[in-house]
């Protein structure tokens, strides 16, 4: 018998992504929680949350099922700011209030505060089922 | 390798530094060898026993490369 997951299925997760992450965080490490950000955090970027909005866009997966796409970021006022000085490799969306919603690694780089950090656009993506 | 913080930052391994504190890598996580003390140095976020005085620190812009994420299904059985 076959397996199926409708696209509306997949896109369950990534709207929920979508409409919560309102807050990039460049981290020095995974943050276990919401509160465990501060202890981590580098500097962020404010997001536009809601898919189509602008810093997320849904689309089919590369393969197959869904993939959610999080706009590439620069500097702009205080976003991209580098507060603290500190080595970046992950990156983690919250809702900036009190929900950690998504981690993910980077490449690591050294930041030095008073400086500004960019970021290239990333997929979170959901295959169909096997 | 004794070395002395030049400014607040934190590092991978949830570790952090205050500044004007000194610190033995030999204690810390093994991680934190002399290549890394090394980048740290050449950032000018610390000075290194018995190495030359730390580069002035640069603040500048720097790119995130950020990783994609995929979420794979895979089936015990057919």
């Amino acid at each position: 018998m076959p397996k199926a997951a409708p696209d509306a299925t997949l896109d369950q997760m990534l709207d929920y992504i979508a409409d919560n992450g309102g807050v990039l965080h460049a981290c020095t490490d995974e943050p276990a929680n919401y509160a465990g950000i501060s202890a981590v955090e580098l500097g962020t970027y404010a997001l536009t949350v809601g898919a189509g909005n602008g810093d997320y866009t849904k689309a089919n997966g590369d393969v197959s099922g869904r993939k959610l796409t999080v706009g590439a970021q620069s500097e702009s006022g205080t976003d991209g700011d580098i507060d603290t000085t500190g080595e970046a490799d992950h990156i983690v969306l919250s809702d900036g209030v009190d929900t950690l919603v998504y981690v993910t690694t980077a490449t690591a780089q050294t930041l030095t505060a008073g400086g500004t950090f960019d970021t290239n656009a990333w997929d979170i993506e959901l295959a169909d089922p096997a | 390798m004794r070395f002395t913080v030049n400014e607040n930052f934190k590092a991978r391994g949830h570790l952090s530094f205050e500044a004007g504190n000194t610190h033995n890598s030999d204690i810390l996580p093994p991680e934190v060898d002399e290549a890394r003390l090394r980048v740290w140095w050449e950032r000018g976020w610390i000075e290194v026993d018995g190495w030359d005085k730390a580069p002035e620190r640069k603040p500048g812009a720097a790119k995130l490369d950020v990783n994609n994420s995929k979420f794979a299904s895979k089936a015990k059985g057919a």
